[in-house]
C-alpha cells in the first residue's frame, strides 16, 4: 500500500484558532437569546421605577410563591422520578434487543414527538377525565361502577409529563450501556456471579451515569412546565409558571414576573450546576 | 453605534431567506383583534364585512388577544394591532399607558348605555356571568348563587372560572346574601369563608370549552359560566344544559386602541361604526349578545336569551375600576386560598 | 448436558420475555396512548371532542383542507422549522465539534452557557424576543426562525458532541499530515462520522420548532401564525375535531416515514 501525498494540499497560511466554531454561535446566543431575557429580567429592578430590589423581596416573602415553588419541585421530583426508572427499563429492553426491535422502540420512543405537546397534554384529559376513556373502560368491564377521579390530580400531571419527557431519560440510558463494555459481564459471571448480582453490581453501577444525566435534564425541563400541570393538574399541583403568566398577562406587572423568572432561573441553573458531572460525562466526553 | 449596526447585520444574515416585513402597518390596512371562536365569526360577518362594503377600506381580523403582547407591541414601537376588543378587565384608566383616549367626537358617547364608555374604553356588546347546570343531575331549577353553594339540595361538584377577577368572589358574595348593589368594595375574607364550604367540589375551567363540555358531560352538576357559552352548549352543541338568568354578573366586551396604532383615525372611524345603532344591534343576530347601544333594537328571537332582556330580576355589575385598581391583592388572595390545602 | 443447558436458556428467555413485555407493555401505553387516541376522535361527526366518539365522519379532514388558514399556517410551521433546523445545524455542528474535540478554556461555562435556552421559562423570553427583535427588524418569518433557532441549536450541539466523542484523534491528526486542511479534514473525517448524531439533532430542532407555542404566539401576526398558534386559539375557544384531524394526518406520516425508512435500510442490508 502506498501512500500519495497530494502536491497540490499544503498547511494553512494562518492557524486558526481552536474555537472558532463555536463564536458564530455564542455570538447568536447573546444578541438572539441573553439580550432578551436580559431585557425582561431587568424590569425586576426597574417597574415600578426605583424598584431596586423590592420586587425579590416581596416575592420571596410572598407565602403563595413559596407554595407555588414546592407544588413545582415536587412534581418535578416525582416526574424525574417515573423517568427514570421507566426511561432507565426501556433503554435497557432496547440494549438487549435485536437490531430490528431496537429500531422499532427507538422509533416508539420518538414517535409522541410528531403529535404537539398541546395535543397530547389535551388527549390525556380525555383519557383520564370522569366520562374518559380509562373511566369508560373500566366501568363497562366492571371493574368499577363510579368513577375514579383521575384527572386534574398529581397523578395525572405526574403521567402527561413524563410522557412527554420520557426520551430525555432513555436516550442518555441507553447511550451509557451501548458505551458499556460487554466483556466485564461475561468476566462477572464467569467469576460465579449470577445475573441478577453480575446486574447490580457491574452493569447498573457503569451505567448509573446514563441514567442520572436523563434525571437531572427530566428534573431541569420540568421546571419550567406550564401547559401540561394546567390542563391535567388540581388546584395542589399549579407551578410557578402559573403565577409568572398570570403577572404577565392579565396584571401587566412585569417587575414581579422578571422577579419571578430570574429567581427560577437562577435555581435552573443551580440544579443543572449539581448534576453537571453526570450530563457531562455523557454528553462531554 | 457600530456595535448596534454590525448586530443589525448579523441579525440578517441569520435570517437568511426570509423577507423583510410585510408592511402591515404601511398601508391603510386596520388590524382587529378580539378572542376568537364564533364570536370572532360573528364580528366578520355583522361589523367587518359591512365596514369594508361602506368604506372599501380593508379589515384583517384576528382571533387572540393577549395584553401582555400588546403591552410588548407598544414598548418596542412596532404596534400592529389596531382595534383591540378585551373583555371587561381590559381597558380601565389604569391601562391608559398602553393606550389611546377615545375620540369622543368622532364616537356617540350619548348613546352608549350608562358606565359603557370611558376615557380608553367603550362597549360593543353585554355579556355576563350566570348559572348554567346539567338538566339530567339538577331537576329542580336553581334560584341563585345561594344553590350554587349548597351541596345538600343540589348535589355533584361545581365548576368555576379560573380567574381571580372573573367573579368568582362576587358569585360567593352573593350566595352568601350580599346585595347586588353592595358588592364593591369586595369583602374577600367573607367570599374566601363562604367559598371554603364548597371548595372539595369545585373545579377550575381555564377556557369557554371547558366549562362547556363539564358542565354538559356531567361531570359537574353547576358551572358559572359565560352566558354565550351556556347558549353554545344547550342550543348549538345540544347537551342536557340549562341556565338561569338570576343574579347574572354584566360585564361588557370593550373597544380599545393601542398607544403607537399607525392608524387611529381609522380606527376610531371603525369603533363608531361598530358601536352605532344599525351595526350594534345584529351583534345579536347568531349570539346572545346585547347590544350597547341604547337606540338598538336587538334580534327578537334572541331576546329571551340575552343578558338585557333579564334585568327585572336581580342582578349585579362587574366595577372594573375597583377590580382594575386592587388588582393584584384580589390575585393574591385569589392564588394563595386556591393553592392552601 | 448440551440439551439442559439449551432448555434452561430457553427457560430463562421465556421467563425474561413475560418479565420484559409486562414491564415494556405500559411504558409503550403510556408513551403512545395520547397520540393513538386521537386518531379515532378525528373522525367524530359533533364539533366536539368526545369518547366514545359519535358516528363517523371525514368532514373535518375535509374542512381542514378547504381552510386556507389551516393550510396557510402548516406552511407557515414547515417554512420555520426548516429555516430554523438549517440554521441550527450550521451554527450548532461547528459548535459541538469545537467543543467535543478541541482544546481550550472556559469549555464547560461555555456549554452551560449554549444550553440555557433550553431551561429559562418561555413565556419571559416571550416578551423579551418582541422587544427586541423589533428593534432588530426581524418580523414574523425572520422573527420566528431566529426564535426558534435558539430553542433548537442546544439540541443539535449536544448531539453532535455525543457523536463526536466517537471520532479518534488520531484519525483527524493522520488527515493534517497527509495535508488536507482543517475545512477538508471537516468535511471528509468528522463529518461522515458525526453525520448520525448530526441528523438526530437536526431531527430534535426541527421537532422543537414545530411543537413551539409560547414564543410563537408572541412573534407570530395577523399575516404570519403557525399551526401551534392556530391550535392554541382552536383549543382555549373549542377543541374542535380539526385540530385531532391536523394531529392525525402528521402522525400518520411520520409513522409512514420511519416504516419506509425501516424497510428502506432492510432492502440495503
Amino acid at each position: 500500500m502506498t501512500t500519495v501525498v497530494r502536491p497540490e494540499a499544503r498547511s494553512w497560511p494562518v492557524s486558526l484558532p481552536d474555537s472558532l466554531g463555536i463564536w458564530p454561535l455564542l455570538a447568536a446566543l447573546l444578541v438572539l437569546f441573553m439580550l432578551p431575557a436580559a431585557t425582561i429580567i431587568s424590569n425586576s429592578v426597574t417597574e415600578p421605577e426605583n424598584a431596586g430590589l423590592s420586587n425579590f423581596r416581596s416575592v420571596l416573602t410572598d407565602p403563595t410563591f413559596a407554595i407555588f415553588a414546592i407544588n413545582t419541585v415536587r412534581t418535578a421530583v416525582l416526574v424525574s422520578i417515573v423517568c427514570a426508572v421507566l426511561g432507565y427499563v426501556y433503554a435497557y429492553v432496547m440494549y438487549r434487543s435485536s437490531p430490528g426491535l431496537r429500531a422499532i422502540l427507538i422509533f416508539c420512543a420518538l414517535l409522541p414527538l410528531c403529535t404537539s405537546l398541546l395535543v397530547r397534554s389535551f388527549a390525556w384529559t380525555v383519557i383520564l377525565r370522569d366520562t374518559g376513556i380509562v373511566n369508560w373502560i373500566l366501568i363497562n368491564t366492571g371493574v368499577i361502577a363510579q368513577p375514579v377521579g383521575m384527572l386534574r390530580t398529581s397523578f395525572a400531571v405526574t403521567v402527561g409529563m413524563a410522557q412527554i419527557l420520557l426520551p430525555f431519560s432513555i436516550f442518555p440510558a441507553y447511550v451509557s450501556m451501548a458505551r458499556f463494555d460487554g466483556t466485564l459481564l461475561r468476566a462477572s459471571r464467569s467469576l460465579g456471579a449470577g445475573p441478577v448480582r453480575s446486574f447490580l453490581e457491574v452493569f447498573f453501577p457503569a451505567t448509573r451515569v446514563g441514567m442520572i444525566a436523563g434525571t437531572v435534564l427530566v428534573f431541569v425541563l420540568s421546571l419550567g412546565y406550564f401547559i401540561t400541570p394546567v390542563l391535567l393538574g388540581g388546584p395542589g399541583d399549579q407551578p410557578i409558571a402559573v403565577l409568572i403568566d398570570a403577572q404577565v398577562t392579565s396584571l401587566l406587572d412585569w417587575g414581579a414576573a422578571g422577579a419571578m423568572s430570574a429567581i427560577v432561573t437562577f435555581f435552573v441553573l443551580l440544579f443543572l450546576a449539581i448534576g453537571w458531572r453526570a450530563v457531562s460525562r455523557i454528553f462531554f466526553a | 453605534m457600530p456595535l448596534s449596526s454590525s448586530i443589525r447585520i448579523l441579525a440578517t444574515v441569520l435570517a437568511v431567506g426570509s423577507a423583510a416585513a410585510p408592511a402591515i402597518a404601511e398601508d391603510a390596512t386596520l388590524v382587529w383583534v378580539d378572542g376568537g371562536g364564533a364570536y370572532h365569526d360573528t364580528v366578520q360577518t355583522r361589523v367587518l364585512d359591512p365596514w369594508q362594503e361602506e368604506t372599501g377600506n380593508k379589515v384583517v381580523s384576528v382571533a387572540g388577544t393577549d395584553n401582555a403582547k400588546l403591552r410588548a407591541m407598544v414598548e418596542a414601537g412596532r404596534v400592529v394591532w389596531d382595534v383591540y376588543n378585551g373583555d371587561n378587565s381590559w381597558g380601565t384608566d389604569a391601562d391608559g399607558e398602553w393606550l389611546v383616549p377615545i375620540d369622543y367626537s368622532v364616537v356617540p358617547k350619548d348613546e352608549i348605555i350608562p358606565g359603557f364608555a370611558s376615557a380608553y374604553r367603550v362597549a360593543n356588546m353585554i355579556y355576563s356571568i350566570q348559572l348554567a347546570y346539567n338538566t339530567d343531575q339538577v331537576t329542580t331549577k336553581p334560584e341563585g348563587w345561594a344553590d350554587f353553594f349548597d351541596l345538600e339540595k343540589f348535589p355533584g361538584k361545581r365548576a368555576v372560572m379560573d380567574y381571580s377577577v372573573g367573579g368568582i368572589f362576587e358569585i360567593a358574595l352573593l350566595a352568601d346574601g350580599v346585595k347586588p348593589d353592595a358588592l364593591y368594595p369586595m369583602d374577600i375574607d367573607r367570599a374566601i369563608a363562604k367559598l371554603d364550604t364548597i371548595k372539595p367540589s369545585l373545579v377550575f375551567w381555564q377556557s369557554g370549552a371547558q366549562s362547556e363540555e363539564l358542565v354538559g358531560s356531567g361531570e359537574v352538576a353547576m358551572v358559572m359560566t359565560y352566558n354565550a357559552r351556556a347558549y353554545d352548549a344547550k342550543v348549538a352543541l345540544e347537551m342536557p344544559v340549562d341556565y338561569i338568568f338570576e343574579e347574572q354578573i354584566l360585564a361588557a366586551a370593550y373597544l380599545t386602541v393601542p398607544k403607537g396604532s399607525k392608524n387611529v383615525d381609522e380606527a376610531m372611524n371603525l369603533i363608531a361604526f361598530a358601536v352605532s345603532k344599525p351595526i350594534n344591534e345584529t351583534m345579536s343576530a347568531d349570539l346572545p349578545l346585547g347590544p350597547s347601544n341604547v337606540n338598538a333594537s336587538p334580534n327578537p328571537e334572541m331576546a329571551p336569551d340575552l343578558p338585557s332582556s333579564h334585568l327585572d330580576k336581580p342582578y349585579a355589575v362587574f366595577d372594573d375600576q375597583w377590580i382594575a385598581e386592587n388588582s393584584k391583592m384580589i390575585e393574591s388572595r385569589y392564588q394563595a386560598w386556591k393553592s392552601a390545602q | 448436558m448440551q440439551t439442559s443447558s439449551t432448555s434452561q436458556i430457553r427457560k430463562a428467555s421465556g421467563y425474561r420475555g413475560l418479565v420484559t413485555s409486562l414491564l415494556m407493555t405500559p411504558i409503550l401505553i403510556i408513551l403512545l396512548a395520547p397520540s393513538l387516541i386521537i386518531i379515532p376522535m378525528s373522525f367524530t361527526e359533533v364539533p366536539f371532542l368526545s369518547w366514545p366518539p359519535k358516528g363517523f365522519s371525514a368532514k373535518w379532514y375535509a374542512r381542514l383542507f378547504d381552510s386556507p388558514e389551516w393550510l396557510a399556517s402548516l406552511w407557515h410551521s414547515l417554512e420555520v422549522a426548516l429555516l430554523s433546523t438549517i440554521i441550527a445545524v450550521l451554527l450548532g455542528v461547528p459548535a459541538g465539534v469545537s467543543l467535543a474535540l478541541k482544546q481550550w478554556p472556559g469549555k464547560q461555562f461555555v456549554l452551560a452557557f449554549i444550553i440555557t435556552p433550553l431551561v429559562v421559562p418561555t413565556i419571559v423570553v416571550g416578551i423579551g424576543m418582541y422587544k427586541i427583535y423589533a428593534w432588530l427588524g426581524l418580523f414574523d418569518r425572520s422573527g420566528l426562525v431566529a426564535a426558534h433557532v435558539m430553542i433548537g441549536v442546544p439540541l443539535v450541539v449536544v448531539t453532535t458532541m455525543s457523536a463526536a466523542r466517537q471520532v479518534n484523534p488520531v484519525l483527524l491528526r493522520a488527515a493534517r499530515s497527509l495535508g488536507a486542511g482543517p475545512v477538508s479534514t471537516f468535511f471528509r473525517v468528522t463529518l461522515p462520522i458525526i453525520s448520525s448524531g448530526v441528523l438526530s439533532g437536526a431531527v430534535f430542532a426541527f421537532v422543537s420548532s414545530w411543537d413551539e407555542v409560547v414564543i410563537a404566539k408572541f412573534l407570530s401576526s395577523p399575516t404570519y401564525e403557525t399551526a401551534p398558534v392556530r391550535m392554541w386559539a382552536q383549543i382555549t375557544e373549542r377543541v374542535d375535531p380539526t385540530v385531532a384531524a391536523v394531529s392525525s394526518i402528521l402522525f400518520t406520516a411520520a409513522l409512514l416515514l420511519m416504516i419506509s425508512l425501516m424497510l428502506f435500510e432492510r432492502v440495503r442490508r
